[in-house]
């Protein structure tokens, strides 16, 4: 590998995703002192959901995994990378012009359609998480540096959109049943990204 | 960003993009594509390695490349594409020649 002069996409990400959760910080903070009332604060919070979108996204496709990616899983990786993109612009977009009433379900709807898109696009490609590169510490053994970088990368990612989509079917929930729900949803939430952490410690987390 | 900007502007090296767009391949498989010798061929992958939009990996004794593009580094590929962007001749030093110039190996 040469020196380069440009900084990693790791590492872009990470700064990226760094000011939006300020950001989101800032939303809370905004909204706690009064500055702005809870609709505005709930599209802050939307259009910083979908600029977590863009900016997963858009670095999804750049975590290669070579030494057993095929070229469709890849093609496939890189359709959801724009889907999760142009899903997030979206978002902010919708979040930001959508009327007062039912912004966060709309917007939320928006959201979770583009996950599903998501979902649908790896199905059809036959996408399974060895191929992906979300590989055990069997798998990544022999990996180079790079393909380990990428499969710890990868799982970071996961967690990131699976907090997002929760976020999304959060809003949702919320708009449906108002706030016993949402407070559900937070459990369930805490419940199902343990899980999550468990079945990928269990496979796919890489390990060293 | 001015090393994608730069990687992306030479026209082989979006060749080299799009070849790889469809699978990965090895550094001989793609100068064999070329008409332009094996240094500056490896110019290119330098400048694009660089840039982080491609990412090379030793197989035994063969180098495998493999595209490694965000989505935005994706449309601005399309979209220098589109446009039909030539390396201009500003070009550095340190950029390899225009291969349309180079003779043949």
């Amino acid at each position: 590998m040469t020196t380069s002069t440009h900084p990693s996409p790791g590492r872009a990400s990470s700064v990226a995703l760094v000011l939006v959760l300020l950001a989101f910080a800032g939303v809370v903070i905004a909204k706690e002192s009064g500055q702005i009332d809870g609709v505005m604060a709930k599209r802050g919070v939307g259009a910083l959901l979908g600029l977590m979108m863009v900016v997963t996204g858009n670095f999804l496709p750049k975590l290669i995994f070579p030494l057993t990616r095929s070229a469709r899983v890849g093609a496939a990786e890189r359709l959801c990378g724009w889907i999760l993109v142009l899903t997030g612009l979206t978002l902010v977009v919708a979040f930001a012009v959508l009327p007062d009433e039912g912004v966060a379900f709309q917007g939320a709807l928006i959201g979770l359609a583009g996950f599903a898109g998501v979902g649908l696009t790896l199905i059809g490609s036959g996408w399974s998480a060895p191929r992906a590169g979300i590989a055990g510490p069997a798998e990544l053994a022999g990996a180079s540096p790079v393909a380990y970088r990428s499969a710890k990368a990868r799982v970071s990612a996961i967690f990131i959109l699976h907090a997002v989509a929760w976020a999304l079917a959060m809003f949702v929930a919320d708009a449906i049943w108002d706030d016993p729900a949402a407070i559900w949803m937070v459990i369930g939430f805490t419940i199902a990204n343990s899980l999550l952490a468990l079945v990928l410690r269990k496979h796919w987390w890489p390990v060293g | 960003m001015s090393t994608i900007f730069k990687a992306l502007a030479d026209p082989t090296r979006r060749r080299i993009l799009e070849l790889l767009r469809r699978q990965s391949m090895t550094a001989g498989a793609l100068a064999a594509e070329f008409p332009i010798s094996g240094s500056t061929m490896s110019s290119h992958f330098t400048v694009l390695r660089d840039a982080h939009l491609v990412v090379s990996e030793k197989q035994g004794k063969t180098v495998v490349y493999h595209l490694q593009l965000s989505v935005l580094e994706e449309a601005l590929l399309s979209f220098a594409d589109l446009l039909g962007l030539q390396h201009r001749a500003t070009a550095t030093a340190s950029s390899p020649p225009n291969p349309n110039k180079d003779p043949q190996p």
